[in-house]
C-alpha cells in the first residue's frame, strides 16, 4: 500500500518540470529585468497535449515550445503590476484558434488550410496562399501556369529552392524554405531614445491578424487602453473569420477607421500616432515609409514612447510571411522530419501566438524601464528562440514525450471566453480623431 | 512594335530606373512604355530622354489598367510613368487581408 502510494507520487512529480520557469527567467534576463520566477509546471509533453497542439498536429513535437509559451506568459505576469486578468496558461493561446475552428493538420496541408509543404528540386518549401488573389500570382512566380495544388507541386518539383524563395519574395508571395536555422543569440532588438514614466499607457495598434492584436490584448488585460486602427478599404481580415476568436483578440479595444491613401486621414493618423504611448505595427517596412511615417521621428518627438514592430524576416527585408510558413522557416518542419521522417506543420499559424506573447513581454519590460525605444521582433527568430536547443536524438525524445502524452487522460486546458464583443469598424472615430 | 509577354517577365525602362514584372497579362501583343519610351527585357546600356508628363513609379506597388485585365508589379521605382498602348496604368489597391493565416 505504502509502496503504491510512493510510486504514484513519484510519477506525478515526474510530470512536472521547470522548463517554463527556466525559459521565463531566461527571457527576463534577456530583457535586463531583476524579476525571477520559480514554479514547477506541466511537463512540455503534457502542456503540448492539453493546449490542443497534439490534436491539431497529430504528432508530438520533441522540443518544449508549449512550455516556453507558458514561460513567456509567466514572465509577463512577473513584471506586470496587474497580472490578475491575464490567461492561466501561455500554451493555451497556441492552440485556441484551431480548437475553436475545429481544424487539424491534414498531411502536408496546414490546419488553417491555405499552406502546403512541397518538394522542390533540391529541398522543400512551404507555400501559403492565404489571400484570394495570391492564386493570380502563381504564373508570375513559376513562369508557367498551374490551376491547382497538384499543378503547382509539379512545377515546384522542377525548380530550386533559392529560385522559388527569391522570386516569391519579389512578388509578395508567402514562401518559406524548410530548414533548421541555428538558435539566434537574442530574440529582439531595441533602439533607445529618451525615457519617461507612463502609468496607464495608450496603445495605438496598427497591426492585424493574430500576433500584434494578441500582444495588445494581453497588455489591455493589464490596464492599457488600446485603439485599434484599420483601413475602411482593408480592415483586419480576421473580422471576416471566426467571430469568437476575433472577440478574444479584440473585444474591449476602441476601433478607429482611417483611409491611409487619403491626405486628411493620413494627417489624422499621424496625430494619433503622436498621441500614443505605445505603437504596435506589423506592416512591411516599406509600407509606412512610403506613407511618410518613420518610427524614429515619432519616438524622438515624445520621451518614453515605445514603437514595437513585427516583421516576418527582419526590418531589412520586405519578404512577407504568415504564421504557418514562418513556422517552417524557423525549423518546425525539419524537426518533425527528423523525429518521424514526416515533415509537417506544427500547430496552427504557430509563429503568430508565440510572437504575440513575446511582443507583449518586450513592451511591458520596456514600459517598466521608461520606454523611449523602438522594439523590433523578427517572427522567424522569435519562434526559433522559443523552440530552444534541439535535442540530438529527436526520434527517441519524440517517442518518450509521445508516450507521456498518451498516458495523460486529463481534459485539455479550458478555452478562454471573450470579454465582450468587438466594436464595429470605425466605431470610435468621433472619440479619437 | 507590340509584343506578347509571359507572366514573370521583367521589363526595364529605357529612360529611368523603373523595372516592372508582368504578373497577369493577356495573350495579345502589348505596347508597354515608361517615360514616353518603349520598355525592354533587360536593362538598357544607357538611359534615353524622358518625355511627356511623368509622376514616377513606386517599388512594391502593383499597376493595373482600368478594367484590371492586366497587372504589373514595380520591382524597381523610377521617375517615368508606365503606359500600355498609350494609356497610363495606375496603382492597384492593396490586397485584402486574409480572414485567417
Amino acid at each position: 500500500m505504502k509502496q503504491a502510494n510512493f510510486c504514484a507520487a513519484s510519477s506525478e512529480t515526474a510530470l512536472r518540470s521547470s522548463h517554463a520557469a527556466d525559459y521565463a527567467n531566461q527571457l527576463l534576463q534577456d530583457l535586463g529585468t531583476e524579476a525571477q520566477v520559480t514554479a514547477q509546471t506541466d511537463h512540455p509533453a503534457i502542456a503540448y497535449r492539453r493546449s490542443g497542439l497534439l490534436q491539431t498536429t497529430g504528432l508530438m513535437l520533441p522540443v518544449p515550445l508549449a512550455s516556453h509559451a507558458d514561460g513567456a506568459l509567466m514572465a509577463l505576469k512577473a513584471i506586470s503590476s496587474n497580472p490578475e486578468n491575464l490567461p492561466d496558461f501561455g500554451s493555451v493561446l497556441l492552440g485556441e484558434r484551431a480548437r475553436l475552428r475545429e481544424t487539424i493538420r491534414k498531411g502536408r496541408l496546414c490546419a488553417g488550410g491555405y499552406g502546403r509543404l512541397m518538394d522542390s528540386a533540391d529541398g522543400r518549401i512551404a507555400l501559403n496562399l492565404v489571400r484570394e488573389d495570391d492564386w493570380d500570382l502563381i504564373p508570375a512566380w513559376l513562369e508557367d501556369y498551374a490551376d491547382d495544388w497538384e499543378g503547382i507541386e509539379q512545377l515546384v518539383a522542377q525548380k530550386d529552392t533559392t529560385y522559388l524563395a527569391d522570386r516569391a519574395a519579389e512578388i509578395g508571395l508567402a514562401v518559406a524554405k524548410d530548414e533548421l536555422p541555428s538558435k539566434p543569440d537574442t530574440w529582439f532588438s531595441m533602439t533607445r531614445f529618451n525615457s519617461a514614466t507612463r502609468k496607464t499607457p495608450l496603445i495605438v495598434d496598427l497591426s492585424g491578424l493574430w500576433a500584434g492584436p494578441l500582444a495588445s490584448s494581453l497588455l489591455a488585460m493589464t490596464g492599457a487602453k488600446v485603439v485599434k486602427v484599420e483601413s475602411p478599404t482593408r480592415p483586419d481580415g480576421m473580422r471576416a473569420g471566426h467571430k469568437g476568436f476575433y472577440d478574444l483578440l479584440n473585444a474591449g479595444k476602441d476601433c478607429v477607421a482611417l483611409n491611409f491613401r487619403d491626405a486628411e486621414d493620413l494627417a489624422r493618423l499621424k496625430t494619433l500616432l503622436h498621441k500614443a504611448d505605445i505603437v504596435i505595427e506589423a506592416s512591411r517596412p516599406r509600407a509606412l515609409r512610403q506613407l511618410g511615417i518613420a518610427a524614429e521621428d515619432f519616438v524622438a518627438a515624445k520621451a518614453g514612447k515605445i514603437w514595437a514592430r513585427l516583421t516576418a524576416y527582419g526590418q531589412s527585408e520586405n519578404r512577407i510571411g504568415f504564421g504557418d510558413d514562418i513556422g517552417i522557416s524557423a525549423g518546425l518542419g525539419t524537426v518533425m522530419d527528423m523525429a518521424y521522417d514526416e515533415p509537417c506543420f506544427v500547430g496552427d499559424a504557430i509563429a503568430d501566438p508565440i510572437n504575440g506573447l513575446h511582443l507583449a513581454l518586450a513592451i511591458q519590460a520596456s514600459l517598466n524601464q521608461g520606454g523611449g525605444v523602438i522594439i523590433d521582433l523578427t517572427m522567424r527568430d522569435v519562434l526559433r528562440y522559443a523552440m530552444g536547443d534541439v535535442p540530438s536524438d529527436m526520434k527517441s525524445m519524440a517517442q518518450e514525450w509521445q508516450s507521456i502524452a498518451q498516458q495523460d487522460k486529463a481534459p485539455l486546458y479550458a478555452l478562454r471566453t471573450p470579454n465582450g464583443t468587438v466594436k464595429a469598424l470605425g466605431a470610435d472615430n468621433a472619440v479619437w480623431l | 512594335m507590340g509584343q506578347i509577354y509571359k507572366p514573370g517577365t521583367k521589363l526595364s525602362s529605357t529612360v529611368c530606373k523603373t523595372q516592372i514584372m508582368a504578373l497577369r497579362v493577356p495573350a495579345e501583343e502589348l505596347d508597354v512604355s515608361c517615360g514616353g519610351a518603349p520598355m525592354q527585357v533587360g536593362d538598357p546600356a544607357e538611359l534615353g530622354e524622358m518625355s511627356g508628363d511623368n509622376a514616377g513609379t513606386l517599388v512594391g506597388k502593383r499597376y493595373t489598367d482600368a478594367d484590371e485585365t492586366m497587372e504589373f508589379l514595380c520591382t524597381r521605382g523610377g521617375e517615368g510613368t508606365i503606359a500600355i498602348e498609350g494609356y497610363v496604368i495606375d496603382i492597384k489597391a492593396a490586397k485584402k487581408l486574409p480572414s485567417s493565416d
